[in-house]
This record gives structure tokens, sequence and C-alpha cells, in this order.
């Protein structure tokens, strides 16, 4: 053999790039990718057009907010893209392949985390547009809107949609099991959220600041409840810690 | 070439795969045989990077597979039919393969065409049958014109044309002087395809060895005689020190450790009409029950492994 086949003389970007070319083909040749977006979708304008309706008084309101409010709900639509690429793989049986075909898993972990988070991220912003748009064309006669910061809004829907996903991808990549994983999102997302933050327990309340749902709701629709200091330790942290732990089981464990 | 060396997979306090070493030639097929459950596919999957091993290691040309930047290119295997997403057809399960591995589009149709699949590669594979299914993963494995390909059991659920359509790749593969490792608990199977072969049970390499030497050494190539007097020939025979006779249910014989010239001579000795003389070559089957048999034997009654080899 010669020297040329030893080794890679082939740069790891260009390993990743083929990989994201390969994740990007696996997402949308998946018809589960497109009823969860259709579903997010349906969602997100459905509350927003409620939201729209809703809106009668004179006080007026920037015409991005019903999408604030309705991706509260939406984003878990968007997540499921991000937990059906992942878990979808160990279900079927199909991460054999995947692992055949890119063997350097560090490179596939990249990929398969940035692909499905940065489309859901894209999609939940231009779902937001639309939401907006839907709500003011269903306002109240009478009520007055304002066009509002656009990049803010729409900025802060992107922010916690990427933020959910990659704590998804993380512990979809950990847990192997599309219904552990949805369970666990939801416990974190929803669930404990409200449930330890009305408690009235104090330390259990100061617990419900800290978790990742808690922290979405604050940066859409309860600016201010938090510090911006405490919502980025907040959001570094866990996706941070289920990026690790999904990591070390992509990379250190068997394939199935 | 593939070179499997020391190689071991315990999990927990079973051993799977114990301390394996072997290579696979270019130019051959060699085939994997074993019963179910003797390791065969936990050692291709490590030697995929599927799974890790405990100890030891496996090199493809040189190198471990999970450090290969393009391994389609390389490697080419088939592993278990359900390696695929049923929700996806089966034109874009080959796109993704072909984009992993920056292999041009164009090589998707063209090995659907070659594994018989362009007529249903719009069709999502939870439609597909077993058998279009390995038609599939073959297909993948074909796609980067590898020099070094692995089957996992390739004739499973196939049909008839099916199964000699993979003896004939398999035979043009290696003829092409590409390295090719066949596994299969159907020893019928390698009989017909494989030049080498590997023989393992439970997890412990039992031969390498040709197959012409495989079914040579499970010894005595038999002798069915029958006989209008099989008693006095009986008698006849067991004065022939080497020889050993079994008696078969249609009152043939079945005389193995001497030659039919001998067996002829004796039956002329002791005036004995012949009615059949055929040499009867051993099958694959029988030498490898042979070898597997040896090998509990060599076994020690707790499980561990035995010394002897």
């Amino acid at each position: 053999m010669t020297t040329g086949s030893l080794g890679s003389n082939e740069s790891t970007f260009t390993v990743f790039r083929r990989a994201v070319t390969a994740e990007w083909t696996r997402l949308w040749t998946l018809r589960s990718t497109w009823y969860s977006l259709l579903a997010a979708a349906g969602l997100m304008l459905f509350v927003g057009g409620a939201a729209g309706i809703g809106h009668t008084g004179t006080d007026p309101a920037p015409i991005w907010e019903p999408a604030q409010i309705a991706i509260v709900p939406g984003q878990f639509a968007f997540l499921l893209v991000v937990l059906l690429a992942v878990t979808g793989e160990y279900s079927t049986g199909a991460i054999r392949s995947t692992l055949q075909w890119v063997p350097r898993r560090g490179i596939l972990l990249v990929a398969r985390t940035l692909v499905p988070v940065a489309f859901v991220t894209v999609c939940a912003v231009v779902v937001s547009a639309a939401t907006g748009l839907v709500a003011w064309a269903f306002v109240g006669e009478s009520a007055e809107v304002v066009a509002g910061d656009i990049v803010t809004s729409l900025g802060r829907i992107g922010l916690v949609v990427a933020f959910g996903g990659l704590l998804t991808a993380g512990i979809a990549l950990t847990l192997r099991s599309t219904a552990g994983t949805l369970t666990v999102i939801f416990l974190l997302m929803f669930v404990l959220v409200v449930a330890l933050g009305n408690s009235g327990v104090s330390w259990l309340t100061a617990i419900s600041e800290h978790l990742p749902g808690r922290a979405i709701v604050v940066i859409v629709a309860d600016q201010g409840a938090l510090s911006t200091k405490t919502i980025a330790t907040v959001m570094v942290g866990w996706s941070a810690a289920a990026l690790s732990a999904g990591g070390w089981s992509l990379i250190r464990r068997d394939a199935t | 070439m593939i070179e499997v060396q020391s190689l071991t997979k315990r999990y927990g306090e079973t051993v799977a795969v114990d301390d394996l070493s072997f290579e696979v030639r270019p130019g051959l097929v060699t085939g994997f045989l074993g019963p179910n459950g003797a390791g065969k596919s936990t050692t291709m999957r490590m030697i995929l990077g599927l799974d890790h091993p405990t100890a030891g290691q496996a090199l493809i040309d040189g190198r471990r597979y999970r450090t290969l930047s393009r391994p389609l290119r390389e490697v080419g295997a088939l592993i278990e039919s359900d390696a695929l997403h049923p929700g996806r057809s089966g034109r874009h399960h080959l796109r993704v393969a072909a984009r992993s591995n920056g292999i041009p589009i164009s090589r998707v149709d063209e090995v659907l065409e070659q594994v018989g699949l362009a007529a249903v590669a719009g069709r999502r594979v939870k439609s597909y049958s077993l058998g279009m299914r390995q038609r599939l993963g073959i297909a993948a494995a074909l796609i980067g014109d590898p020099a070094v390909l692995l089957f996992d059991e390739p004739v499973n659920g196939l049909d008839v044309d099916g199964v000699r359509w993979v003896r004939h790749l398999v035979r043009d593969l290696a003829a092409e002087s590409r390295t090719v490792l066949v596994s299969s608990h159907l020893m019928s199977e390698m009989q017909q395809t494989a030049d080498h072969l590997l023989v393992i049970g439970r997890g412990r390499l039992i031969a390498d060895a040709s197959t012409d030497a495989v079914l040579a050494g499970s010894g005595s190539r038999a002798v069915r005689v029958r006989a209008a007097d099989p008693e006095t020939l009986l008698g006849s025979l067991a004065r022939l020190a080497s020889a050993e006779v079994e008696r078969l249910d249609d009152g043939a014989l079945l005389v193995s450790g001497v030659s039919p010239a001998e067996i002829g001579d004796a039956a002329r000795h002791a005036d004995v009409t012949l009615h059949e003389l055929t040499e009867v070559s051993s099958s694959l089957e029988q030498a490898f029950l042979q070898l597997t048999a040896d090998d509990l034997d060599y076994a020690s009654p707790t499980g561990e492994p035995g010394t002897a080899r």
C-alpha cells in the first residue's frame, strides 16, 4: 500500500461538509420532517390568528407579539423534527448504515446536531414572521398595531428554538429512544417548570427558575423576570450538559 | 486486505468473540462460517468500527475503519438488512450514502440498475420484501466501488434467482482481485462460493484453510457399499484394521478409512457379490459438524476459554 492511502489527505472540513450534505439529505427525504413542520406551522398560525382576533383594545401592540406567544406551544412541533432525526435512526437500525458511512463519530456528532437544529431554527423564524402577518390581518378594526422591532422579536424566537433544538439533540443522542426523549423534554420544558414554579416552596421555585423551559418563556413572553446572566447560564449549562452526554453516547458506546 | 488481530468482545460475563486472529486476502472469496451466535456478526461489526473491541484490533489495508474519511470508497459492507430507515425510498437511501462519501449521484442509478431495483427505487423501503432490502444493502456496499467487501448472510431472504445472483456477484468481485468476506451459517452455500474458509464456533477460530482442505481434512472420504450378503462382508471388512463401518437405514454400509479397491478385494475374498460401490465425498456440513464437535470437546465445562486449539 502506498503512503498516499495512509492517514487522511482530506481535510476534516471536507469530511464535515460531506457529512452535513448527507444529514441534510436524510432530513428532507423523510416525510415525518415535513409533517412535523406542517403541524408546527398550523399551530403557530392558529394561535397567532386567535391572538390577533383577541386583540381589540386601543393599546398599540407590536404585530410580532402573537408569534412570541405561539412559539411556546409551537416549539414542541419544531423540536420533534430534531428529535426524530436522531432517535429515528436508533429505532429503525439506520444508525448502523450512518456510522458505516461516516465512521468519524466526532464529525458526525457536529453534523447531526447542527443540521436539524439550524433547519428548524430557520423554519421557526419564517413561520413566526408569517404568524405575525396573519395576526395582523385578523386584528379588530379598532385595534392599533405598531410594527415593533422585527429583528429582536424574531431573534428571540430563533434563539429559543435553537436552544431547545440543541437540548433535544443532546438528550435524544443520550437516550436513543423517542418516547424517553419526549418525556424528558416535556418535563424540562413544561411539566416541572409549572409544577415546581407553583409549589410555593422557595427552593423548588428556585430550581424551576433554572429549568430550560422557564428560560424560554422568559425570553419570548415574560421579559425581565430573570436576569440576562441567569438566562445565559441556564442555556449554556443545559445544552452543554445534554450535548456532552449525547456526544459521549455517540462516540463511546456501540452503535446499537 | 483485512487483518484481525487478537480481536475480543465481551458483554459482561459473556465472551462473544474470543481472541480471534485472521487475515482475509484479496482475489478470493473467503467464507466466514459458523452457527448462529458464533460471533460472525459481532466480528464484522468490529471490523466496521460499529462496536468497540474489548481487546485487539481490526485493520483494513493497515488502517482502523473508524479513521477512514471516505469509507465507502474502500470498504463496502452489507451488515443487517434492517440497517435502513423504512420511511425513506431506496433511491434516497443511496443518495445519502453517496453524499456522505463524496460519490457522484449518478452512481445511485447505476447501482440500482446493477442490483435490479431500478423499477422500485422511488418506493419507500417499508414496502420492500426482505430480498429487496438485501439487494438495497448490497447496492450501498457497491456504490463506492470498494476494494474490500463484507457481506453478512447476504442470501438471507433471497429467492432462488437472488441466491444465484449473489453467488455470481461475490465470485465476480473476487475475480476483480477484491477482498471479499462472506458470512453464512449455511455450509452448502459456502461450499459453492468460498475459496477459503474461516470457521468459528463460540467466538473462537476453529479452522482457517482453503475450502478443499477443510473438506479433505474432515478426513475420510467414505464408500457406500451394498452387498448381497452384508453380514459376511462385515466379517471380512473387520479384518481391515483401518476400516470403520456404519450401517445405513436402507441396508447399505458406509465404510470409511479404506479405499474402494480394498473393499472390492475384501468382498472377493469373502465371495460376496457387490451391488453398489460408490465413493461419497463428505460435505462441508459434515466437516463443519466434526470441527465444531471437536471445539466443544476442548472447551472446559465451566465455559472458560479452552487452552487447546
